[in-house]
């Protein structure tokens, strides 16, 4: 369980989030949206510690993320973030094989059962066959599938993701987030695709100028109303007849067809 | 597949390995005086083993200190800076995540150089504290690799938190002033000779007169093997930067910090008896990259090997190009340029990042 508490983010002179509370639920699938600059990436970078927060607190599992030291953390949340260039080439299977390093003492090596865990997870992203090739030749969508795979052999309880679907391909949006919902385990997801969130997410939050300004499930935050208000976007909010989920469909300029 | 790899790596450092012990048996063969292949082996087997093979009475005893007090040292000591410079290469690459990054980025080299020239040119005598002014250049030179890469991390760690990015910035800016300060001291020189004898001083040497100065570098390059070979798993991380190390549960900030004293330290050491020995430290990590790949747990004992054995057989051609002794940095660049533009050119290797 995730538990954000009141917590407050200055960088520099600016209030990026501002006496935020959120929380997550075990098991649960917990959708963050909002704006560009709303503060979402912000508000993960605090939870996952590479950012420090003002105010407040956040407790993961029970305990203040400030008690735990970073290999704990590390044991506890698993991270698929944004920004994942890197300037050495590593193999893929190097890459996902880092998601054992909470796992280990600095002196261990890695062994056959951290090899299978990394297998499984490149598997479940469909990406084993490509095991051997060199990072960086991968396009970018293969590489946000990668670094999934690594979240995944980090093995954690919690996954925070910062936009996941990023560069991917419709039918691998939809495959990884197939692959967070089916592992039942406890997550934080920022997304920008309100039709992804409408559909995978149990309960969402929108975030707006650092305020939580709408939250619960997805049908009473992704409405009409609060589109128009947060995204300034007209459009229409249905439930899809063949999919039984919540569907969105924005209204360009030109279309003034209707309304 | 994965087998194979394994093995491979294996036998490449099994091949580095004996190559490096046959350069150093070489290096000990070879020098300004020809001594025949049998008395060698019989001073070796004496001084090593403390046995005396037939005949041994029978070699001159310039011959013998030839060896054991000039040749036997100086292959040594080729052997610790090579690995020492390599170890420290790699390990400046990853914890800057930069793959021009070399020992001596961190202000160590133009430290060095400004105590060096500040030896030589103003003369520590000039000091009227006692120990200060007996102390010769390369304790100057420890002493100015030392102050600027001090100097370095305190610029990088001020204020807000240490990156990679206000490392080499802050190497660049005390590397500036350094510079400035040794061209200062140069441009007001009174004599020439002394410049004559920084600039070779700078350029590097290995040449050694018994083991006393092998020693501490041997030591502390022991100790950072040690702990570095502890650290794979951490290097590793580094590459992936700050934010991913993080949540991969490693306190980069605290590790940087350990790194940088020692490389300081170690290639402090290095230089103030050997010189700048350029290069080597720069390209070796590259080659052994290219050989093995980025993973530390490969890249580490290949690359010190490969340092060791390439300073080793440099040493072996400085000395024996021609007649008088080629400074050994010139040699390192020269033999190691062509190599690295080969692997440059050569499309495998990426240097990361892709094209």
């Amino acid at each position: 369980m995730i538990d954000v508490s009141e917590v407050s983010i200055t960088i520099g002179k600016k209030n990026i989030v501002k006496k935020v509370s959120l929380h997550v639920n075990d098991g649960e699938l917990v959708g963050l949206i909002g704006p560009n600059g709303s503060g979402k990436s912000t508000m993960l970078k605090a939870i996952y510690r590479t950012l420090e927060y003002q105010g407040g607190i956040i407790t993961i599992g029970g305990r203040s993320i400030h008690e735990m030291t970073l290999k704990e953390s590390a044991l506890q949340t698993a991270v698929v973030s944004q920004h994942n260039y890197y300037n050495f080439d590593f193999t893929v299977q190097d890459v996902v094989m880092m998601g054992r390093t909470p796992h280990k003492s600095s002196m261990e090596m890695d062994n056959k059962e951290d090899l299978l865990i990394a297998h499984e997870s490149l598997e479940k992203v469909n990406m084993l066959h490509m095991k051997d090739r060199k990072f960086s030749s991968l396009s970018g969508g293969e590489q946000q599938r990668i670094i999934l795979a690594r979240a995944l052999t980090q093995q954690t309880p919690c996954l925070i993701l910062d936009e996941p679907t990023n560069h991917l391909d419709i039918k691998y949006q939809l495959e990884a987030l197939d692959i967070v919902k089916s592992l039942g385990a406890t997550v934080l997801c920022a997304l920008h695709d309100l039709n992804l969130a409408a559909q995978y997410c149990d309960r969402i939050y929108l975030l707006y100028d650092g305020e939580i300004c709408a939250e619960g499930l997805p049908e009473e935050v992704i409405t009409e109303e609060n589109i128009s208000k947060f995204y300034g976007v007209r459009s229409s909010v249905e439930v899809n007849p063949h999919t039984g989920l919540l569907n969105v469909v924005y209204f360009p300029k030109h279309a003034n067809k209707t309304s | 597949m994965k087998k194979l790899g394994k093995l491979s790596t294996a036998g490449l450092i099994l091949i580095l390995f004996v190559g490096l012990m046959v350069a150093v048996t070489v290096s000990v063969f070879i020098g300004a005086v020809q001594i025949p292949f049998d008395e060698v082996v019989k001073i070796l087997v004496y001084k090593i083993f403390h046995i005396k093979m037939a005949g041994f009475d029978e070699i001159k005893a310039t011959h013998v200190i030839i060896v054991w007090q000039l040749y036997a040292p100086r292959a040594i000591m080729g052997v610790i800076v090579g690995v020492s410079l390599a170890l420290a290469g790699v390990v400046m690459q990853a914890m800057v995540q930069n793959p021009l990054a070399d020992p001596y980025i961190l202000g160590i080299s133009s430290g060095a150089s400004l105590g060096a020239t500040f030896a030589f040119l103003v003369g520590a005598g000039s000091l009227s504290i006692a120990f200060l002014s007996n102390a010769g250049v390369a304790f100057w030179a420890f002493l100015g690799a030392m102050g600027a890469s001090v100097a370095v991390f305190m610029l990088a760690s001020f204020g807000s938190r240490m990156t990679t990015t206000k490392l080499i910035l802050s190497g660049t800016i005390i590397a500036s002033v350094c510079g400035a300060f040794s061209n200062l001291i140069v441009y007001l020189a009174p004599s020439d000779s002394g410049i004559r004898s920084l600039t070779f001083w700078l350029m590097g040497a290995l040449a050694q007169e018994g083991f006393d100065n092998l020693y501490l570098p041997g030591i502390i390059l022991i100790i950072c093997l040690v702990f570095f070979f502890t650290q794979l798993r951490t290097l590793n991380t580094m590459l992936m930067g700050d934010e991913t190390a993080t949540t991969l549960g490693v306190n980069l900030a605290t590790m940087r910090k350990v790194y940088i004293m020692l490389n300081a330290v170690l290639i402090a050491v290095i230089v103030c008896n050997c010189g700048l020995i350029g290069f080597v430290g720069l390209i070796i990590p590259h080659i052994a990259r290219a050989l093995v790949g980025t993973n530390h747990w490969k890249l580490m004992p290949v690359a010190c090997l490969a340092g060791g054995l390439f300073l080793v057989v440099a040493d072996i051609f400085a000395r024996s190009l021609t007649t008088s002794e080629i400074p050994i940095g010139i040699i390192t660049a020269i033999v190691g340029t062509p190599v690295f533009a080969y692997i440059m050119i050569k499309k495998a290797y990426g240097f990361g990042g892709g094209d």
